[in-house]
């Protein structure tokens, strides 16, 4: 029910894909916050979506008990897209907040041009539970990823996962750097660990072919079936020009902006001043 | 415009500031806009700034206050920097309210709900129950719950989505710029959402999951109106933030950094702020121990110059009172004011330091009562300077006596003054709540009051050199000073009288200069005698103009408080007489520059405390005011209103406590009331109705001004909103409240006539008087609630808000 969307979303990532290789890496890097939002708006589905709607029936009356939590994965995500994490991207599940769907390119080093989709779990006990899992839907071959499962160790980042300091857009990160500054102690993949050590030349072949392996499932259907997944498709100039147009020039803007709007935003201080009517000569913009 | 604005007589202030909101409100060349800011905010007449005289009006009766109280609203929906700046920012800069190790606090956001949490968790029981219980055995009910918040009720309620999918909708709404908004309650049947999110790259089908659960998951009572709240707290905050985006700085505690922010209250300021509430001074006390040296001595200097600014005020304050009658001689004593002010400055500073270690010992022996009961305690000390404790109490009562008079001038001139001997002066009256908030005391009274506490500059406006000296050693050689103080009482007696020669016409004059200033048992008893007559009076009057709906309504009002506060002073003796031992110094310790929110956040919290006495209206302004504060994205403002943990410094109020305080006063009212599940019930009911019945008629009728039209129809605050525009200008004020007694003259669901109906039979406008007090308290328990879904919500929203990027001007 959902191949329609995914179709789409698969358009959205190869564009971003695409374009990231296409074009210097910088460019990219400055509009990092614009692919999450797209992404976000790209939905369109027409998904059953009752089926969901049923295990929370449990109607805490006069708690507003959900919404913390919720907002608590919203305020989270929120600051993922704050922090503009280089060449990594994340969209939480359609079916659950608790799930995150994400992609992280790695542009330089021994996992150069790697594309790893991955998903993290968030405990549903959540800010106050464990630390939220990384699984890597193919197993990289690297010393902290589980060769079977894909699961990154993210505990050994996080041993206690702290509110207020923990945030799951450091996991995301570590996510990253893990692939830039290889990490060999208590392997999950002790195999890795040891090639690295004694033998780097073949462990950088063996970590091209996991890569290779990686990329050359890159267009396959997402391993879990859910509207808002990542998946990838062949670049399609008729679909995907017209997506990353729209991506370069968005601007956002308050959902409504009505007539009496215009007087808005005004301010006569000069940077660096605190005292009202400090700008006196450039006309304030209305 | 600046001396329209300050005409003497209230209608004349009243009128004049109307018509300033209509002008800002109605001005689109953004020059124009900037001329009229600039002189608010900095033209001066009288040695006040516009804006320092328009925030005292706040505190004042209730028709001044509401128009002052909708020209902030429409200076704050301007989202200006510089205005902001001045009445809030310019006093968070310096991050002293903080505490030191809180300051990185300042840009955290309510992640967790912590802080939403906490204000949900200040709706009062009282009114949980009301509203689970009545689900059950009113049919009628749900009425209040979804009708209220969205149309789509009759759909039949679904389970509730799950938490996580829900989720989804937000992000949807959040990247498609704020979501459908109102839409979806407004055409529930469809769900049809109103447009496509112009930002989003892909068009939006109706389809969308998000959507339709979004709409089903409204359909929860005691929750239903949470969701829509959210809403309207992002649709706030998004506005609000893309309107400041542009700002020079952001406020965020580094940039502009604490360090090199200039000291923040100017001394015109801190003199509004001073006169108008001591008790914030007062409940400075318990912080005044940890001072460092060189504030103490910026506390003198401020102290000085806001002495001297206060006796201007005092000045203008007996000018104000006397307005009618004594005009003239007010410019006259001015100037001699000012030449007096050196005098009385040199004895200031020593006694600033004695009382700063008087006051460390008091803190240290009672820090529970300055932090706990911290708005209450404080609030009333003033007062109770001037009526237990003796050796103090002489030079306050030298004031009362000054007051009483006017209290009785006053009455020849305003009817509705009548709660004024309750704050002035008899021993047995409520000061606190008077005191610290006052609504309905017409304006130069209330001002005239405040300044009570500041001795110096009280004494400084009386021509009298040899008094001078006696009254500035007054107050702190307490008791020792007996005849002295009883002698210089006694020419204030003179100064008084020969003021009141002046005066042309005093119909309430006969008799009141006897008795009084000899002894304070024959002054209080007096003031008794006074207070009895005032009540009497405004009674009368009151029945007299019953007819004009809007004057009668506000005189029932001022009855309304004068009953709850002679009421309420039994309950308070008690304390008084405990928190009076080490009051004595008090009036004497006002480091002006202890960490201070500014007047415009003392003055609304100041009013917001006493919530439960203000009229409806003024609770909605109210309300609105600072549901609009809170959606400035600016870390400082934000974290100061909706951080809950955020520990400030002792002596900054902060909005939680506020509410804490408001909470414990309904449901202390709730106790003392059986059937306040059913009042409000009713209230509930027609507040409904007023806002169905104000959306379907009013808006066609009346232009939208510069403020959105398109606020969620159907939820509460709504109807606030709707109000508010009512309110915006006075004929519309007007106009609502006749509407709104429509509906009472109507009777059917309304509260009005359910409270008249059974005491209009009976004999009484005692019972008159209760019935609106205890109109006010529902009403206020109704908003209450509200409100604090409002700030959780607000709370949340700010956590999960993107902040949109400067616009280059090219796209502008």
């Amino acid at each position: 029910m959902s191949a329609n969307t995914s179709r789409k979303r698969t358009d959205e990532e190869q564009s971003g894909h695409v374009d990231q290789r296409a074009s210097p890496v910088r460019t990219h890097f400055g509009k990092k916050v614009l692919p999450p939002i797209p992404k976000n708006a790209t939905p369109i589905t027409k998904p059953a979506s009752m089926g969901s709607a049923a295990h929370s029936a449990n109607g805490t009356h006069a708690s507003y008990g959900p919404f913390y939590l919720e907002y608590a994965l919203l305020a989270e995500f929120t600051l993922v897209i704050k922090q503009k994490l280089p060449g990594i991207y994340v969209q939480p599940s359609y079916k659950s907040a608790l799930m995150w769907f994400g992609v992280i390119f790695i542009r330089h080093g021994l996992y150069q041009d790697g594309v790893f989709k991955f998903t993290v779990y968030i405990p549903d006990n959540y800010p106050d539970g464990e630390s939220p899992k990384l699984v890597f839907d193919i197993p990289v071959f690297h010393p902290l990823v589980d060769p079977v499962s894909g699961e990154l160790d993210v505990r050994r980042a996080f041993t206690k996962w702290r509110r207020n300091h923990n945030h799951i857009w450091q996991v995301l990160m570590y996510a990253r750097t893990v692939f830039y500054k290889i990490n060999t102690t208590e392997p999950l993949n002790p195999e890795a660990a040891v090639l690295y050590e004694k033998d780097v030349q073949l462990f950088k072949s063996k970590v091209v072919e996991s890569v290779k392996l990686c990329n050359s499932h890159l267009f396959d259907q997402p391993k879990i079936d859910d509207p808002y997944a990542i998946s990838f498709s062949p670049w399609n100039p008729a679909v995907h020009e017209e997506a990353k147009e729209r991506m370069f020039t968005f601007k956002r803007r308050p959902e409504e902006h009505h007539k009496g709007t215009q007087v808005s935003g005004l301010s006569w201080v000069k940077p660096g001043s605190t005292q009202p009517f400090s700008k006196e000569d450039s006309p304030p913009q209305s | 415009m600046g001396p329209a604005l300050h005409k003497s007589s209230v209608d004349e202030m009243i009128a004049s500031t109307a018509y300033l909101d209509l002008f800002l409100r109605s001005v689109t060349e953004t020059s124009l806009l900037k001329t009229f800011l600039r002189f608010i905010l900095l033209h001066r007449h009288d040695n006040d700034t516009i804006l320092d005289t328009l925030l005292t009006r706040i505190s004042s009766n209730s028709r001044l206050c509401m128009v002052s109280l909708s020209l902030f609203r429409t200076l704050l929906s301007l989202h200006c920097e510089d205005i902001m700046l001045q009445l809030v920012l310019r006093y968070l800069l310096p991050c002293t309210h903080v505490m030191l190790s809180q300051r990185r606090a300042i840009r955290e956001t309510d992640m967790y709900g912590k802080s939403a949490n906490k204000f949900l968790s200040l709706i009062p029981e009282c009114c949980r129950l009301n509203a689970a219980s009545s689900a059950d055995r009113d049919d009628d009910n749900p009425f209040w719950g979804k009708v209220l918040t969205n149309p789509s009720t009759e759909a039949p309620a679904p389970p509730r989505p799950s938490t996580p999918s829900r989720l989804s909708f937000f992000m949807w709404q959040q990247s498609s710029g704020g979501g459908s908004g109102g839409g979806g309650s407004s055409n529930p049947a469809t769900v049809d959402p109103p447009h496509s999110g112009p930002s989003g790259p892909h068009a939006l089908s109706p389809e969308s999951p998000m959507h339709q659960q979004h709409t089903h998951t409204d359909c929860l009572e005691w929750d239903a109106g949470y969701l829509e709240y959210l809403k309207d707290a992002r649709r706030g905050i998004e506005h609000c933030s893309w309107a400041c985006r542009d700002w020079s700085a952001p406020y965020d505690g580094e940039n502009p950094s604490p360090s090199t922010a200039p000291a923040p209250p100017p001394p015109p300021t801190s003199n509004a702020s001073m006169a108008m509430f001591p008790e914030h001074f007062a409940f400075q006390h318990g912080g005044s121990s940890n001072t460092p040296p060189a504030q103490q001595r910026a506390a003198a200097r401020s102290e000085w110059s806001s002495s001297d600014q206060d006796s201007g005020e005092w000045d203008v304050t007996i000018g104000k009172n006397n307005c009618i009658s004594l005009t003239p001689r007010s410019k006259k004593r001015t100037l001699q004011t000012e030449d007096l002010l050196p005098k009385p400055v040199p004895p200031l500073v020593p006694s600033l330091s004695a009382v700063s270690s008087l006051s460390t010992s008091l803190s240290s022996s009672s820090p529970s009562q300055h932090i706990s009961t911290s708005t209450i305690t404080v609030s009333y000390q003033p007062m109770y300077n001037g009526t237990i404790g003796q050796g103090d109490g002489c030079s306050d009562s030298r004031d009362r006596g000054l007051e009483v008079k006017k209290v009785k001038r006053d009455l020849g001139e305003q009817q509705f003054l009548d709660e004024n001997p309750n704050q002035n002066g008899s021993p047995i009256s409520y000061p606190s709540h008077n005191r610290a908030t006052a609504p309905q005391s017409i304006f130069s009274n209330r001002n005239s009051s405040e300044v009570k506490p500041l001795q110096f500059p009280t004494q400084v406006s009386v021509p009298d050199t040899k008094q001078l000296t006696n009254n500035t050693s007054g107050p702190y050689s307490t008791s020792s000073e007996l005849p002295e103080t009883t002698q210089s009482q006694q020419s204030v007696e003179r100064l008084i009288e020969e003021l009141l020669e002046q005066a042309p016409d005093n119909p309430q004059l006969p008799g009141d200069a006897n008795g009084q200033g000899i002894s304070i048992e024959a002054f209080t008893q007096e003031l008794r005698e006074l207070e009895d007559r005032v009540k009497e009076r405004s009674q009368a009057t009151c029945q007299l103009s019953a007819a004009d709906s809007l004057s009668a309504e506000q005189q029932e009002e001022e009855q309304l408080s004068t009953a709850l506060h002679s009421k309420l002073a039994g309950d308070v003796k008690a304390e008084e007489s405990e928190v009076g031992i080490c009051s004595p110094a008090r009036p004497l310790n006002q480091p002006a520059s202890q960490p201070y929110t500014g007047p415009f956040m003392v003055v609304l919290f100041a009013k917001l405390e006493n919530m439960l006495q203000n009229s409806l209206y003024v609770n909605i302004l109210l309300t609105g005011i600072v549901a609009q504060l809170a959606c400035y994205p600016q870390p400082l403002l934000r974290s100061f209103l909706l951080n809950t943990n955020m520990v400030f410094q002792p002596s900054v109020k902060s909005l939680i406590q506020v509410l804490g305080s408001v909470k414990n006063r309904i449901e202390a009212f709730a106790a003392s009331h059986e059937d306040f599940p059913a009042l409000l019930r009713k209230a509930q009911h027609y507040l409904v109705a007023r806002g169905k019945l104000d959306w379907t008629d009013i808006p066609a009728a009346v232009p939208p001004l510069r403020r959105s039209d398109s606020l969620v129809k159907s939820r509460k605050p709504s109807l606030g909103d709707l109000i508010l525009r009512h309110t915006n200008s006075p004929t519309r004020a007007r106009h609502a409240a006749q509407l709104a007694l429509a509906h009472v003259r109507d009777g059917g669901q309304s509260l009005h006539s359910a409270l008249f109906r059974g005491s209009s039979g009976s004999s009484g406008l005692e019972k008159q008087a209760e019935a609106l007090r205890v109109k006010n308290a529902v009403y206020c328990a109704v908003i209450f609630c509200e409100f604090l879904k409002e700030l959780a919500a607000m709370a949340q929203e700010h956590a999960v808000t993107l902040p949109f990027p400067q616009s280059q001007k090219a796209e502008e």
